[in-house]
């Protein structure tokens, strides 16, 4: 198992690699210049060159590359232009609502997601089954944002029963406060990521309960609960699990979208504010993150497999 | 006596015949209607529009929804219903474009990589690059690079959304290739033109259009999304994302702006989501006869 994750984490690096030259080529190809951005328009020019030279951007493109690349291995994603501090430290002070955010949505697609799609493929054809999968429908039809703007107008504005907008730090009000503000967040991006797992459960549930060992099951007078949740639910669990590992990645991006609704200070924010700043250092440490945190997530996955079927071995 | 299937089906009665396939194709029908109706809309937006999209009325700031304004007005005094209407022209613009250019760019790499193994390595490597981010991360990045304009979010959502075009053709053209036909084509000396043009291609393309509904689905969700972050169109062109931007800081005073032009988009999707969900249930032979 520990070889295999090694091995995994290695093979990722020529991900990240890519990853990383394709962003790095993108941002340097954006018309602006973030020296000219900062400084405003009557900065006078020898000003403007020496802060250049002060940041590394005067050197060839290629230069800048392999210096930014070598160091970001380590941890190392340079000082961002605009906030005057390291990117790291800024990408990780803003880490634990996106976090947060994310896995609660996660969690919530889940639990929505495998209890409408048990029930539908269990009563497969009936109108309960034809409720769930509507919904499924609106799920992939409704923007992410807006629902969460509706949730805003619903629970927060109308009846008040969550903050509308902002954060509070575990550090500065409590894990239950966190939450508290993540909390409709969570929800818009959790429904909407249900539909695909509930989809896939109903689909995966409906092939497995034909086959002969459930039948056999049956037969031998097994009570229905346990049959459905011992042996039905987790021989269509490996399809599911996949579609899980999409939706944590889907969720990542989804946070980042909902994060502007909420006015929550996460990773997201960070991104579209240095997107309008032209802050390359920021722009490039935020895409490695997202794409690591989605390799990480993919390895995850690959790991659940072995404890669900424990036919799969990692050698 | 013998009777063909032919005779048997021209027999039935043609409000018969109908009933029957509206029935078995619900989400086909529905789907287009809802399209359909959108299209029109687009189409005929100086007709049904009361105002013009951007016409101040400072004197009407605000107001909720009433008979001279479906959907309100915002801040500035603008008719929300009428923005909505226009706002259709160019999201659906937007989303028939995208999924265009996905098909031209998706189904070329397609084709290359299912009908020639020695590039399929390379440029599926490129695709998996390409989706190893959450799809609007990779659209606000290309963005960034590009700059907010109508013509760039086409650009950005195209080269986002191929890889998935790119992805179902590889698929389809790589179970086609290996079936008797094409390889009886082959054995009479077709060339590679011929085969993928007359044998692969047509026999593969119903996977294709199913994906080629949700891409357009897709675009139009993007294009909100990139608008309402403000990184898409520029803000005085009216699109369902902009609309929603404006509305959005007006939210617990004018919950109109927010809740009604979403439903725009809402339906929308739904109906082009029914439709390529409608296409694949018909097409699919698992499928077929048991629905």
């Amino acid at each position: 198992m520990l070889a295999f994750v090694a091995r995994r984490l290695l093979a990722a690096v020529p991900v990240i690699l890519v990853v990383g030259a394709t962003v790095f080529v993108l941002i340097h190809l954006a018309p602006g210049d973030p020296i000219r951005v900062m400084l405003g328009p009557d900065a006078r020019l020898e000003q403007v060159e020496r802060f250049r030279q002060e940041l590394g951007l005067n050197q060839p493109l290629p230069v800048q590359f392999a210096l930014w690349f070598s160091r970001a291995m380590v941890g190392d994603l340079g000082e961002s232009i605009f906030l005057r501090r390291p990117v790291t430290e800024a990408i990780l002070t803003r880490l634990e609502p996106t976090l947060l955010l994310t896995f609660g949505a996660v969690i919530i697609a889940i639990v929505i997601g495998v209890t409408a799609g048990l029930i539908s493929g269990l009563r497969r054809g009936t109108w309960i089954d034809q409720f769930f999968m509507f919904l499924a429908l609106l799920g992939v039809s409704i923007p992410e944002f807006w629902l969460a703007l509706n949730l805003v107008i619903l629970f927060g504005v109308e009846w008040r029963l969550f903050p509308v907008a902002g954060y509070v730090t575990i550090a500065e009000g409590g894990l239950w406060a966190a939450i508290r503000h993540l909390t409709l967040a969570s929800l818009a991006v959790g429904f909407i990521q249900s539909a695909l797992i509930a989809r896939m459960t109903r689909s995966s549930i409906i092939e497995v309960m034909s086959l002969d060992y459930i039948r056999t099951a049956k037969a031998k007078g097994l009570a229905r609960l346990p049959l459905v949740l011992k042996h039905a639910l987790r021989n269509a669990m490996i399809p599911i699990i996949t579609v899980i590992g999409l939706v944590f990645a889907l969720s990542l991006g989804g946070a980042i979208v909902v994060e502007i609704v909420f006015n929550i200070p996460g990773v997201g924010r960070l991104l579209i504010q240095a997107v309008g700043r032209r802050d390359y250092p920021v722009i490039q440490g935020v895409a490695l993150y997202i794409a690591f945190a989605y390799v990480l997530a993919n390895l995850l996955v690959d790991m659940t497999y072995g404890l669900i079927d424990p036919r799969i071995r990692y050698d | 006596m013998t009777s063909s299937v032919g005779e048997l089906a021209a027999r039935t009665p043609f409000r018969v015949h109908l009933g029957r396939v509206l029935s078995r194709r619900r989400g086909i029908v529905i789907g287009s209607f809802m399209v359909l109706s959108i299209v029109l809309v687009a189409i005929f937006a100086p007709y049904i529009a009361p105002a013009s999209p951007n016409e101040f009325d400072v004197m009407n700031r605000l107001q909720p929804p009433n008979p001279k304004a479906l959907f309100g007005t915002d801040d500035l005094g603008r008719d929300i219903f009428s923005r909505v209407v226009y706002g259709a022209r160019v999201s659906l613009s937007v989303g028939f474009l995208v999924s265009l250019a996905c098909l031209a760019l998706g189904g070329v790499f397609g084709v290359l990589s299912g009908f020639y193994p020695r590039l399929d390595g390379v440029l599926m490597r490129i695709m998996d690059g390409f989706m190893s981010f959450p799809n609007i991360v990779l659209a606000i990045l290309l963005m960034a690079t590009l700059g907010a304009s109508l013509q760039n979010i086409i650009i950005a959502l195209s080269i986002t959304y191929a890889p998935r075009m790119a992805r179902v053709v590889r698929g389809a053209v790589l179970q086609v290739r290996e079936l008797s036909y094409v390889e009886a084509a082959r054995a009479l000396g077709a060339r590679d033109g011929r085969l993928l043009g007359r044998h692969v291609v047509p026999n593969a393309i119903s996977p294709i259009i199913v994906q080629w509904t949700f891409i357009f689905a897709y675009a139009i969700l993007g294009e909100a999304s990139l608008s309402f972050l403000g990184v898409g169109v520029p803000p005085d062109v009216p699109t369902w994302g902009t609309i929603l931007n404006e509305g959005r800081v007006y939210i617990q005073r004018a919950a109109w702006l927010t809740v009604l032009p979403g439903l725009a988009i809402l339906w929308t999707v739904l109906g082009l989501n029914l439709l390529g969900d409608g296409i694949r249930d018909m097409l699919d032979p698992h499928l077929r006869g048991s629905g």
